[in-house]
């Protein structure tokens, strides 16, 4: 029997990063990167450590930031390990593994420091 | 062994040869930069774990203006990760229809398009009044 392929797992969570990092993606790097410390529409000093804290104690907001997270990763591990293969460089398995296996790894740390806040 | 000598076409710096090439190479780009976001939010989230004055280093970073600089081209990047991924809706979901027809491929990107820009605004809304 041939061996099942694990593209439409890696796939699909390449496609719902790349569909989170298009719908919230902008919008989240403008708020936190660029309004808050220019102090536009936001107090600059809006994201003080209680702030931040009680939010992201909130499990539901904690494990939202480490989705956005881990599907971020995934995301871009596929799309890198594809656009090597432009530049000579084979999708091997070994590069596979690294890719991904580095992307569940940042998950997992996501994941834990979200609910160990 | 003779080796016939075939031509190989040379494949360096294939990426200036047409527009479309450099495009291409500028969208699968973007996915380096939604990694290292990616990186630094986790990274705040441990900083924010660790001790308030380790989150309070973090936020200094923030306040740079290299960093607003950098999150200006990280904003960029972003929207044209984006906008790239709504104009190839139509040939990375499955065709669609309404009472029998086929939805138009330019009305799914125009409502992916419309979304996106609800949720981005909605977003903004929502944070403006929790963070106030």
């Amino acid at each position: 029997m041939k061996p099942r392929s694990h593209e439409p797992i890696v796939w699909s969570l390449f496609g719902a990063g790349g569909m989170l990092a298009a719908l919230v993606g902008p919008v989240l790097v403008a708020i936190i990167g660029v309004l808050i410390p220019l102090g536009i529409g936001f107090d600059s000093e809006a994201l003080s450590y209680e702030t931040v804290l009680g939010l992201l104690q909130n499990p539901l907001i904690g494990l939202a930031l480490a989705v956005v997270i881990s599907l971020f990763l995934f995301h871009g591990a596929h799309r890198i390990i594809h656009t090597l293969h432009d530049f000579g460089v084979s999708a091997s398995t070994l590069l596979k593994l690294t890719g991904y296996g580095l992307a569940t790894l940042g998950s997992v740390v996501a994941v834990v420091l979200a609910l160990g806040l | 062994m003779n080796q016939p000598k075939t031509y190989t076409r040379s494949m360096s710096r294939w990426w200036l040869r047409r527009p479309n090439y450099k495009w291409y190479l500028i969208r699968e780009g973007t996915s380096v930069l939604v990694v290292a976001y990616a990186l630094f939010l986790l990274l705040g989230l441990s900083r924010l774990a660790d001790s308030p004055e380790a989150f309070a280093t973090w936020l200094a970073v923030l306040q740079s203006p290299v960093s607003i600089a950098l999150h200006l081209l990280v904003f960029i990047a972003f929207a044209y990760h984006a906008w790239t991924w709504f104009g190839l809706l139509p040939q990375t979901m499955p065709l669609l229809r309404f009472r029998g027809e086929f939805i138009q491929n330019r009305t799914v990107v125009t409502a992916a398009i419309v979304v996106w820009i609800a949720v981005s605004v909605g977003i903004l809304i929502l944070m403006m009044r929790v963070l106030s």
